[in-house]
């Protein structure tokens, strides 16, 4: 709740002291009535000045205000009449508590973005009330952590509690009040060209629903930060499993193993033994234990053989070194075709790459070219509608001449199109990039084959120059070779198991964040299309209340995307006159607040609506308007307007309401103060 | 023996660069009299050296460099496409632009539309970041001796 409780402007000049008498407002409906120029949009913007809601009316701080409070105060004549020295505003205001607000806006000393709040009703009931200076506009004026920023100050004063959102940057930030006033503070210039037409610009996604979102207090916002929360988490596990693989596939290098069970994307793992290493030989693929034993075998085999004589072995290492040669030249044959494959793969894989970042290119020029064609079709060009202006003749969506005869496809056919080409090319990189691997991999088994020939033949050679009475060396290398191969082996097997538990716990993880997402409703809970109904059906019923007629009520609902009021998906304002859209301005106004009343929503029950009549809207329809303000219990309405200027209209927009009047007259309504 | 033989084509819509869409053009077309045009105009030769610009990145690249580096970087060559001067005659019949002494000038449905279009941050992204850039730093002086190289050339 928050209440505007008293109003008092205050300016020091040339010329003595200037400003308004104390200003009272009553709860319920008030009228301020005065004549053009008397000073009611001072008023207004004073107001919200006080509020530090000035961005509202376009600007920050003392810029947006009138001449009269910054630099010179005019006459009836409009000849000026004194010179501003100083100028400030009191508003009290009363929400969880009542406190008094004052701000400066010409000042030598006070800064026009500072806001003194006193803690108590300093204009109805003057005394020495503690105040404590509070920023407006500053970085972090709407921080709670920041004891200081009047904006959050005011939020805990209405008893709001803003929830943080998701700006154009990707950054969660609390939603600004800025965002949220324009629903209910509507301004005579812009503020009854759309709804929410005021909200500045914050490079906030979809600003209107959010606002309408926290005024009916939707569980909609608190879906969309869960889920945003839940992707986040899905990225860092992604993030964490590509880590944990890239380790394992590491081990599973250093040991010569292929990996089981596992990719480098998150999946769901039944046991931690289905993720396992095999050990690949021509013959046989050995898991890792079977592989292990494996080595045992052998290594017990040759450790018991009795170890020859250099002299003995002379004819068989020479037949060895000539097979082990042989073997030798294959291999190197074969590493070579499969690194021109390697070469060949990767440099298709390049151009499949080019070609995905030019269909993507074009992608987005085609949506732009979407986008373009619906905005001209609202304003109604005849080309946005495939039509010549010339002979309006079908002009095929194309600048190609005509007597080219091809029918291009339509732009929505055309992004379907592109967009099937995309995955074509998309799963192309993917077959490219898995064969590069396996290439690679291939590459890598030759060369440590390649080597370990070569070993063997190095020792083979050394072997037969040496003198034939010395034990052969062969023989030994091998029983050695073959021992740190096994406590190798035998070391990363312990890794394994490691591992096996990380991916297990990873993976449950997975699942845990899977199931949350599939638990979360897709954006609007049961409860928010309850309200979102009500919200419509209070709209259609106050557009007949006060005689909508631009389109039948059936087209008319409230979109479930943008939560504002459409037409068959367009925007209403495309399709009423002027007159009947401030109508519906007015209507979802107040249905915002009947909705969020019923429900428990966040409306303060406050309107402040400046000029409401300004358009065309005809005396009775505006009479409807203050009578049905007038007659809510537990809200305060302060409406400015002039009435054309003459009693006789003021008395019949007035009949049969409720309300108090402050009646600023014809003059002036800034004057000098008589001490 | 006497056999009717036919071969039939059924006849496939074929998929069109956005540049040669009409809406799409024009859409350019009001962005380079925004932001590039003196006074909301521009030559035929101008409109033709940025609508190349915003074919492609590439394009665009070229340009911004030619600039950058203060025309000393040649800019060898952009091209021309009769598919312009189309969507100028519908822009122009749409009552978006004029033409007058030579030149094509925004009108004020165009500059509303434009705005509109400059507002919309979710269209022409780049593009419109380039332009900006570009801005109005390409007299038509230069454009013409551009040509004038090569017809000397």
């Amino acid at each position: 709740m928050l209440k505007i409780k008293a109003l008092k402007i205050s300016i020091s000049t040339d010329k003595g002291i200037y400003g308004t008498p104390l200003i009272q407002f009553n709860d319920g409906l008030t009228i301020i009535k005065g004549f053009n120029s008397t000073g009611k949009s001072t008023l207004f913007q004073s107001i919200l000045y006080c509020l530090g809601l000035e961005e509202l009316i376009g600007g920050k701080n003392e810029k947006t205000m009138q001449s009269v409070l910054k630099s010179e105060i005019l006459n009836n004549e409009n000849k000026i009449e004194a010179r501003v020295i100083e100028s400030n505003i009191l508003l009290e205001i009363e929400g969880s508590t009542i406190a008094t607000l004052k701000r400066y806006i010409s000042s030598e000393s006070k800064n026009a973005g500072l806001v003194e709040v006193f803690d108590g009703p300093l204009l109805t009931s003057p005394n020495q009330y503690e105040y404590t200076p509070m920023y407006v506009h500053d970085k972090g004026a709407a921080d709670s952590n920041n004891a200081f920023g009047f904006h959050s100050f005011l939020e805990k004063l209405i008893g709001w509690e803003l929830p943080n959102v998701q700006y154009k940057d990707g950054s969660q930030r609390k939603l600004y009040l800025q965002n949220i006033f324009p629903g209910f503070v509507i301004e005579q210039k812009a503020g009854w060209s759309d709804f929410f037409a005021t909200i500045p610009y914050y490079a906030l996604l979809d600003r209107e629903t959010r606002a309408v979102e926290f005024l009916l207090n939707l569980d909609s916002w608190k879906i969309q930060q869960r889920k945003s929360n839940l992707k986040q988490d899905k990225n860092d596990l992604i993030l964490n499993w590509r880590n944990k693989y890239t380790e394992f596939k590491s081990l599973a290098q250093q040991i010569a193993c292929e990996i089981r069970g596992v990719s480098n994307q998150p999946e769901i793992i039944e046991s931690k033994n289905s993720v396992y290493l095999v050990y690949v030989t021509e013959e046989k693929n050995y898991n890792l234990t079977e592989y292990i034993s494996y080595l045992e075998y052998e290594y017990s085999k040759i450790s018991d053989l009795e170890i020859p004589k250099v002299g003995d072995q002379a004819a068989e290492s020479e037949l060895k070194i000539n097979h082990l040669n042989e073997q030798l030249s294959q291999l190197s044959i074969n590493l070579s075709s499969v690194i021109n494959k390697k070469n060949l793969t990767i440099s298709k894989y390049n151009s499949f790459i080019e070609r995905l970042s030019e269909l993507e290119n074009d992608k987005v020029q085609n949506e732009y070219h979407l986008k373009v064609k619906k905005k001209g079709a609202d304003q109604g060009f005849a080309i946005a509608q495939d039509n010549c202006p010339y002979c309006s003749q079908g002009l095929n969506d194309s600048l190609l001449p005509k007597d080219i005869e091809i029918v291009p496809m339509q732009i929505e056919e055309n992004l379907e199109y592109l967009k099937a080409q995309i995955n074509l090319i998309k799963i192309y990189i993917n077959n490219h990039k898995s064969d590069i691997d396996n290439l690679e991999r291939e590459i890598e088994r030759l060369n440590n084959k390649i080597s370990e020939t070569r070993s063997n033949i190095r020792t083979l050679k050394t072997q037969l120059v040496s003198d034939n009475r010395m034990p052969s060396v062969e023989l030994i290398e091998n029983r050695l070779k073959l021992k740190s191969k096994l406590d190798l082996y035998r070391r990363k097997y312990d890794d394994l198991a490691s591992f096996q538990e990380d991916f297990k716990m990873l993976s449950d993880e997975w699942v845990q964040i899977l199931g949350e997402e599939k638990k979360l409703p897709k954006s609007l809970s049961p409860f928010d299309h309850k309200k979102i109904s009500q919200l419509e059906q209070s709209f259609k019923s106050l557009l007949v209340n006060f005689h909508y007629r631009s389109k039948s009520l059936d087209g008319i609902s409230v979109s479930l995307e943008t939560l504002l009021p459409a037409v068959e998906g367009y925007s209403l304002k495309f399709d009423s006159s002027a007159s009947d859209f401030t109508r519906a301005i007015w209507s979802y106004a107040l249905a915002l607040k009947e909705t969020s009343e019923r429900f428990e929503g966040n409306h303060p029950n406050l309107f402040i609506l400046d000029e409401p009549e300004h358009q065309d809207t005809g005396d009775n329809d505006f009479h409807l308007l203050l009578k049905r303000l007038g007659a809510y219990a537990n809200t305060q309405s302060i409406v400015f307007a002039s009435f054309h200027q003459t009693e006789s209209t003021f008395l019949a927009c007035t009949k049969d309401v409720e309300f108090n009047l402050i009646d600023l007259g014809t003059e002036k309504f800034i004057k000098k103060i008589e001490p | 023996m006497e056999e009717d033989k036919f071969i039939s084509f059924t006849e496939r819509k074929t998929p069109l660069y956005p540049s040669y869409r009409p809406m799409y053009k024009v859409a350019q077309i009001l962005l380079i009299l925004h932001y590039n045009g003196y006074a909301g105009k521009a030559s035929l030769l101008k409109l033709h050296l940025f609508s190349w610009a915003m074919k492609s990145y590439e394009n665009m690249n070229s340009l911004k460099e030619f600039v950058t580096s203060n025309y000393e970087q040649k800019l060898h060559f952009f091209g021309i496409e009769s598919t312009l001067n189309r969507a100028l005659n519908l822009a122009y019949a749409e009552k978006l632009i004029d033409f007058e002494n030579g030149s094509y000038k925004l009108l004020e449905k165009g500059k509303l539309f434009s705005r509109q279009l400059i507002e919309d941050e979710t269209i022409f992204v780049i593009e419109k970041q380039v332009l900006k850039l570009v801005g109005k730093k390409i007299p038509e002086a230069i454009i013409n001796n551009l040509v004038n190289q090569w017809n000397n050339a």
